[in-house]
């Protein structure tokens, strides 16, 4: 099973994943930077706020420097589904995924920091990344005999 | 009667998806144009239109809250100037 990447013009690795938790009632479809440099995976501090997660009521147990930038980190228990490469949806329960928090913003003022899959989600879900930029070919892959709901 | 987050809820993943890979390859297509018009400006896309800006997050997310656009498959992008690169 392959998961398609795009490569932007920005020259970021993205791809579309889409968020759901029936508990925090919040359904959303995520551009997220596929970053094999970030140990975590989280959702921005801008998609947070337009989902109105209630950040009061989270705990940032964690904190981590991304570019210069400090963040704080909350655990959030959410679903992220995928689209395959046939269109089919292939959803997944991350154990460990944050939403960010800008640490040295001022109140008010929310981070420009982007929603992330980190290593730690290509390792939680046994997905391999394939990156050929001369190609123009980018994709995560996984073999076949998978535990994940398939819908 | 269902609100209006029940019914979000109740959209499919693959709908919501594909509306947001319709947006962001628009987006793709479009980027030298949007470079020119929105450089260093933070847009929201849906149905392949901007439908907002601001020069910072808040404000974007502000003028998306105060119009009550539907955000299920909206893309946010921070649009570079040209010559601009972005790192995370």
């Amino acid at each position: 099973m392959r998961i398609p990447l795009n490569i932007e013009k920005t020259g970021f690795v993205t791809t579309i994943g889409t968020i759901r938790s029936e508990r925090l009632r919040i359904f959303k479809s995520i551009k997220f930077i596929l970053d094999t440099g970030s140990p975590k995976s989280f959702l921005s501090e801008l998609d947070a706020h337009l989902l109105n997660i209630p950040f009061a009521k989270l705990n940032f147990t964690e904190s981590a420097l991304l570019g210069g930038t400090k963040i704080a980190l909350a655990l959030i228990d959410v679903s992220i589904s995928f689209l395959d490469e046939k269109n089919n949806v292939k959803k997944y329960n991350p154990k460990n995924f944050y939403v960010a928090k800008g640490m040295w913003t001022k109140h008010g003022i929310v981070s420009a920091t982007p929603s992330i899959l980190g290593s730690d989600f290509l390792k939680e879900t046994e997905m391999a990344l394939y990156f050929n930029p001369s190609k123009s070919i980018a994709y995560l892959e996984k073999e076949e005999n998978t535990t994940e709901t398939d819908k | 009667m269902p609100s209006i987050i029940d019914k979000v809820l109740n959209m499919s993943e693959l709908e919501c998806a594909a509306k947001m890979k319709e947006n962001n390859e628009w987006l793709q297509e479009k980027y030298e144009k949007l470079q020119e018009k929105y450089a260093n400006k933070f847009i929201a896309i849906d149905n392949k239109e901007v439908v907002a800006i601001g020069n910072r997050p808040e404000e974007l997310i502000n003028r998306l809250k105060e119009r009550n656009i539907g955000i299920e498959s909206l893309l946010i992008e921070f649009i570079p100037e040209k010559g601009l690169i972005l790192i995370v």
